[in-house]
């Protein structure tokens, strides 16, 4: 086996995917209001024919790099070019004030190296570990797991918990539009034709995340009438760049602590790569000896938020590819990706597909150390790209997107789905509706519905429920989506007696 | 309560409940027992989950007239204004596509949406749709083996 995923990374396909995507990455997440998320979408389609590992390669090289990029601009122009990046833009942007843009700029690079590839290293050791609890799991299983990725996407995934879990039972059923595969009847077509195969969740997932940020962008309509456009002072770019070996010393506790709370992080389903930051730098400032620095530009923040932003890269692919529950949105994407492309998640990534999960795991290590090494010789020139408006992306991306709906199976129905999905998307951002939980939902129904019916055949007329409640593994699962659904409402509930608190 | 006080919850839950009454309508008439089971199963989910939405719209839209904070987003017509005719935009240049196919509307289309964004450059005005045509046209038909709408 080793010796095939040797071949496959020495491949000239997964070279060019590794440069493609560390270096299309950083100039994703290096413009504000494009993300990661949005890259990935339109990516899949793109990668549909080449081989899976190199498309997961470029796709991992852009999730990672799309972050570091992000921090670019959170330093530079105080713009976190992705949500990840807010906890650098403060001390990022008071540092660049002060003349030390150069410095932070370096150890950001260093610190999304590390953290990057300390992911990559829990993901190679920590996902076969777990892709065996995978083999407690049958059908009836199947259907608590998929409950339980709604359950914890819809509630953590930020703004209410009741319209994550809305969106999450909308994706369902979107997801049951189209032929019953047991039964062969149609289901929520209304005797329109193009829906009786269902609908594509690849356009679904473009129109959601990219049409959506292209109206988005369209909103700065007034600012572009008025001329306003990003300005970028390279002129505050000067002084040393790369961390001395005593800098690296002094901050090896922060690497190694931010590097864990990332990579635990990621593994909580929900939570992504700012609330890793967030937290990282949390910690790093109750540890540091002058926390009054925190804020005003501290070197050990940006040190503590970048290591642990890309630390949680790595983290949510884990329960991605053991369990199929996605760790954040990118995840999410990742896993309309790996169903493209025929892999299934769970233990048979570490069995049939084996090389193939390898190559990827250690392509996205070499992505890491290959974006650090890019990263110290461009990132002068990848500023240089921010400098680009919006009013030209804009049409760009909808091209993109109209030609990636249409190419993954050849037909235009796809682009009148990527196009109802959008205008959805978008008015789901004005309406705080979150979009994550529609795909996933959409993704996981014919597994959720499988699952369900095979548990009601296995209880042979025993209550489901009861039958449920026999099986140990089915016991863990509801118990975990008890606690995920419980959590969020239990918070709720604690803000509004705070609330007649303060009335009070 | 005026309908313009409400908060913006209110309608959603409302057009959810409408859309989740014509799913279960459908499901009932035209779907077997076995077919429609995990749909409705769904189905009664959502309701609920929309119900509550509703109940919550209706606690915010009176906490606001209390006078109370409340952390929810507003709709507001002049922010999405220029996005929905952008949105227009994208549709005819689909329907273009269809029609015409992916070159020509794409030309035009990208030169067309910068020039409503007003990046007024000349050079860029030409040079980007000619490139991205340009190199999407090479990708798609010579790298990836793809076929063109």
């Amino acid at each position: 086996m080793w010796h095939e995923v040797l071949s496959n990374l020495l491949s000239i396909e997964s070279f060019l995917a590794l440069i493609a995507g560390v270096v299309g990455g950083m100039i994703i997440g290096a413009l504000p209001g494009l993300n990661a998320t949005m890259a990935i979408s339109l990516l899949i389609p793109i990668t549909y024919t080449m081989s899976p590992y190199a498309s997961f390669i470029m796709m991992m090289a852009v999730y990672t790099s799309a972050f570091y990029g992000g921090s670019l601009t959170a330093i530079l122009i105080h713009t976190p070019g992705t949500p990840s990046s807010a906890a650098t833009a403060g001390d990022g942007y008071a540092l660049t004030q002060k003349g030390r843009g150069l410095e932070a700029m370096g150890m950001s690079t260093v610190a999304s190296m590390i953290g990057g590839t300390v992911s990559g290293i829990a993901l190679l050791t920590l996902a076969p570990l777990l892709g065996k609890v995978s083999l407690m799991f049958s059908a009836p299983e199947y259907f608590l797991v998929v409950i339980m990725g709604l359950s914890i996407i819809g509630g953590l995934g930020g703004g209410s918990a009741i319209k994550g879990f809305l969106m999450g039972c909308l994706g369902l059923l979107l997801g049951a539009i189209g032929t019953d595969v047991i039964t062969g009847q149609l289901r929520f077509t209304f005797g329109i034709n193009g829906l009786y195969s269902g609908i594509s969740p690849v356009p679904a997932l473009i129109g959601l995340f990219s049409i959506s940020q292209a109206l988005i962008l369209c909103e700065q309509h007034g600012n572009f009438k008025k001329g306003l456009h990003r300005v970028v002072d390279e002129k505050s770019l000067h002084g040393k760049f790369l961390p001395t070996r005593k800098d690296m010393l002094h901050h090896l506790p922060n690497f190694i602590r931010s590097s864990i709370i990332g990579v635990v992080v990621g593994i909580l389903p929900g939570a992504g790569g700012d609330i890793g930051a967030w937290f990282a730098y949390g910690q790093a400032k109750k540890a540091s000896k002058h926390p009054e620095e925190f804020g005003k530009g501290c070197i050990d923040a940006i040190c503590a938020s970048e290591t642990a932003n890309n630390a949680v890269t790595g983290g949510s692919v884990i329960p991605l590819i053991t369990l199929g529950i996605p760790g954040s949105t990118v995840a999410a994407v990742l896993l309309g990706a790996l169903i493209l492309h025929g892999l299934t998640p769970g233990q048979s990534m570490f069995t049939k597909n084996a090389s193939t999960t390898y190559t990827i795991i250690i392509g996205f290590i070499f992505a890491n150390i290959l974006m650090g090494l890019f990263g110290i010789c461009i990132c002068r020139q990848v500023i240089k790209i921010t400098k680009v408006s919006d009013a030209v992306l804009i049409p760009i991306i909808v091209v993109l997107s109209t030609i990636g709906s249409y190419s993954i199976n050849n037909r235009m129905s796809d682009v009148y789905v990527m196009l109802i999905f959008g205008i959805m998307g978008y008015l789901f951002v004005k309406l705080d509706l979150p979009a994550p939980p529609i795909i996933l939902g959409m993704l996981l129904e014919a597994t959720g519905e499988s699952g369900f019916k095979n548990a009601i055949l296995m209880s042979k007329g025993e209550p489901v429920l009861m039958y449920y409640l026999h099986r140990p593994a089915s016991l863990i699962l509801m118990v975990l989506i008890f606690i995920s659904v419980g959590l969020p409402a239990v918070k709720s509930l604690a803000g509004v007696i705070k609330k007649k608190r303060a009335k009070a | 309560m005026k309908l313009k006080e409400w908060s913006q919850d209110i309608v959603v839950a409302l057009i959810l409940l409408i859309l989740s009454g014509a799913m279960l309508l459908n499901a009932m008439s035209t779907m077997s027992a076995e077919a429609r089971q995990f749909p409705v199963l769904i189905l009664a989910l959502f309701i609920v989950l929309s119900v509550a939405l509703l109940i919550k719209g209706i606690k915010d839209t009176r906490d606001v007239a209390a006078g109370m904070e409340v952390d929810s987003k507003r709709l507001v017509f002049e922010q999405i204004k220029f996005p929905l005719l952008a949105f227009v935009f994208i549709t005819i240049y689909v329907i273009a596509v269809d029609m015409i196919g992916f070159i020509i509307p794409s030309l035009l289309f990208t030169a067309g949406m910068m020039w409503f964004n007003y990046a007024r450059n000349k050079f860029a005005l030409i040079l980007v749709p000619v490139g991205l045509v340009g190199f999407l046209y090479v990708l798609f038909t010579f790298v990836l083996a793809s076929r063109l709408p």
